[in-house]
């Protein structure tokens, strides 16, 4: 098997507000292994953003461990590899973007990683176009709209190549054309070996992971595929959560017509089981 | 209809950077006619104009040229009375950080109120009124500092501290980005009684047309800083030629019937409700089997 690109144990983290220690997560132990595509999924405030600052050493665990690529992130020395192993893109774009001009905001991160000046333009090129910001990337980052700034959020750490790309509701602010767009481009280089671990609210871009974590009040309470996770649709409702649009339909569908298979998750796989089931019935003749 | 506006925005242009070499046409020539007691959704790409238009609807921005007129105020006139406009119009912005001030949560959504000088029990009550509404417990929440929440928890926050200013207007930027499904539900349930059982206009910009079918009356599209499109959810959904050209996405029941249409199934491929849309499938598929 092959070794873990991210080791989770027995992680647990307070923050401290007026020296009272708010306990926010609680004996996490997961692993991700190169080139997996896991969705974190959980109710406002159960700790998918303080867990995601755990992958690369933003923040560090009370007790237990988090482990990148055989380093410690409580090890500060090796800071710098594991974060060029494990990129993280902010929930709130304003909190990532640091330069005055996109183009130099992308290359702000190569810079530390002592990339040569003309990888770094290829690599600046690439990202800008993968999230559609090319010929904005002479403006200064903070003119630019919500979904804009997030585009150019996402191209920074899309620029570091890393092994890892960790996205914290890192679309929220994108409409369903853009956000397709950028889960387009996080699919490819997750075929092409890119490890992907993605918060969201959006419970149709959790089907498309090859695994789905829930987590309620600190703790991981579900992990499987996401064929198995949303046919829990009362659990998750309980947790605040929901099942894909496309599950809603099927299941629908199946309470009239039995034939239809309930448990499908994805849009393609309504439009392929009527094409199925109309099929079926056209050779019954 | 001889009905006067609550807003009426004509031919409202906006350049950012004017004169300078990044000068950028944000707005050119939008207009808006909503009456009081609609519910209207601003839909559009990345970029395509809608934060800059509703920054106009309580006078953050000054027209540039064009006009915006709310309630009989129009905000060209230099002797406006912007606080009188602040009181009708609520405006949450697209990014909650932008909007919180105070150091705790429940001081943060009371100074609204407490400027307007209510008395204080009042201004308690809205506080109270304003986090059950958006789903934050009164008892647990008011005495947290604002700086140490997360996401949804801020986007929260900034939602209750317009209401409780209780705006005859209401302009929602995004008002559900960042939330978990159930309290998106819950919220958007409560928009929906305060519209229709208070006539509390509600102007709001969304990117998830589930949302908008289920809040909108009227929706209007914009694209590069222009109306694209306007009308009911049914109308302006039946326009996905028009739709996908200018990167607009449809709501997943959309999406769905307009594959299956293109398949040759015959489906009304604007049927957005869940219901509505298994409805058409359901057909489909039992006439087939006859
Ligand atoms: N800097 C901070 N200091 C103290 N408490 C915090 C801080 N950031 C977050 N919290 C609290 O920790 C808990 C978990 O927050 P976190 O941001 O991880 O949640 P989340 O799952 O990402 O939520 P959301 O879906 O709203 O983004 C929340 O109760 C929050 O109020
Ligand atoms: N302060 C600014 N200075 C210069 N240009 C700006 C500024 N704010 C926005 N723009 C530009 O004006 C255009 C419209 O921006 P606006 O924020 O209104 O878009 P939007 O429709 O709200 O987009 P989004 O869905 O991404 O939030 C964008 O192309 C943006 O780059
Ligand atoms: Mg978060
Ligand atoms: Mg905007």
């Amino acid at each position: 098997m092959a070794q873990p690109l991210i080791q989770v144990k027995n992680l647990s983290f307070e923050y401290v507000v007026n020296q009272t220690k708010i306990g926010v997560l609680h004996d996490i132990s997961f692993e991700v292994s190169p080139g997996e595509y896991v969705v974190i999924i959980g109710h406002n405030g159960s700790g998918k953003s303080t867990l995601s600052k755990q992958l690369n050493g933003i923040l560090t665990p009370v007790s237990g461990d988090v482990i990148v690529n055989g380093w410690n992130t409580k090890e500060r020395s090796s800071i710098r590899e594991i974060r060029q192993k494990v990129g993280m893109v902010f929930q709130h774009p304003d909190n990532q973007i640091v330069a005055t001009i996109v183009e130099d905001d992308v290359a702000f991160g190569l810079e530390n990683l002592e990339i040569p000046p003309s990888e770094m333009q290829e690599r600046i090129d690439f990202a800008l176009t993968a999230v559609g910001m090319n010929e904005f990337r002479n403006r200064p980052p903070h003119y630019l709209s919500g979904g804009q700034k997030q585009r150019v959020a996402i191209a920074g750490i899309l620029a570091m190549k890393p092994d890892c790309l960790v996205l914290d509701e890192a679309t929220s602010m994108l409409d369903t054309h853009g956000r397709n767009e950028i889960l387009k481009v996080v699919r490819k280089l997750n075929d092409e070996g890119m490890a992907i671990i993605s918060v969201t609210h959006h419970m149709s871009e959790a089907a498309q992971a090859s695994r789905v974590i829930v987590i309620e009040k600190g703790r991981i309470i579900m992990d499987g595929a996401p064929h198995k996770i949303f046919q829990q649709a009362e659990q998750l409702k309980r947790l605040h959560l929901d099942v894909p649009v496309a599950s809603q339909i099927a299941r629908k569908i199946q309470a009239h017509y039995q034939d239809f298979n309930g448990t499908l998750i994805h849009n393609d796989e309504i439009i392929k089981e009527v094409v199925r089931l109309s099929q079926r019935e056209v050779t019954f003749f | 209809m001889t009905e006067q506006p609550i807003l009426e925005v004509k031919h409202l242009q906006h350049i950012y950077m004017k004169g300078t070499p990044l000068e950028h046409h944000a707005l050119s020539g939008v207009s808006l006619k909503i009456n009081k007691g609609e519910c209207i959704a601003v839909i559009g790409h990345t970029g395509s104009g809608k934060s800059t238009l509703i920054q106009h609807v309580n006078g953050l921005m000054r027209p540039q040229s064009g006009e915006v007129v709310v309630d009989g105020m129009n905000l060209s006139d230099p002797k406006l009375d912007i606080r009188l406009l602040r009181r009708k119009v609520g405006l949450v912005f697209q990014n909650p950080e932008d909007q919180i001030f105070e150091k705790i949560i429940g001081d943060d959504i009371a100074y609204g109120p407490f400027k307007m000088g209510l008395p204080i029990k009042e201004v308690r009550d809205r506080v109270k009124w304003a986090m059950e509404v958006v789903g934050l417990s009164f008892d647990e929440m008011k005495d947290r500092a604002t700086y140490a929440l997360s996401g949804g928890q801020k986007r929260k926050v900034a939602l209750a501290g317009v209401l409780a200013l209780r705006p005859d207007i209401l302009v929602l930027d995004e008002p559900t980005a960042g939330l978990d499904p159930r309290s998106r539900n819950e919220l958007l349930e409560k928009l929906k009684t305060l519209n229709e059982q208070e006539k509390i206009t509600i102007i709001f910009v969304s990117h998830n047309m589930e949302e908008v079918a289920y809040l909108a009356g009227r929706i209007y599209v914009l694209a590069d800083g222009r109306n694209l499109v306007e009308g009911t959810p049914e109308e302006v959904f039946g326009e996905a030629d028009t739709l996908k050209k200018h990167h607009i996405g449809a709501p997943d029941t959309v999406e769905i019937l307009g594959q299956l249409k293109a398949k040759g199934f015959a489906v009304r491929p604007n049927a957005y409700q869940l219901e509505e849309a298994a409805k058409e499938i359901i057909a489909v598929l039992r006439q087939d089997g006859r």
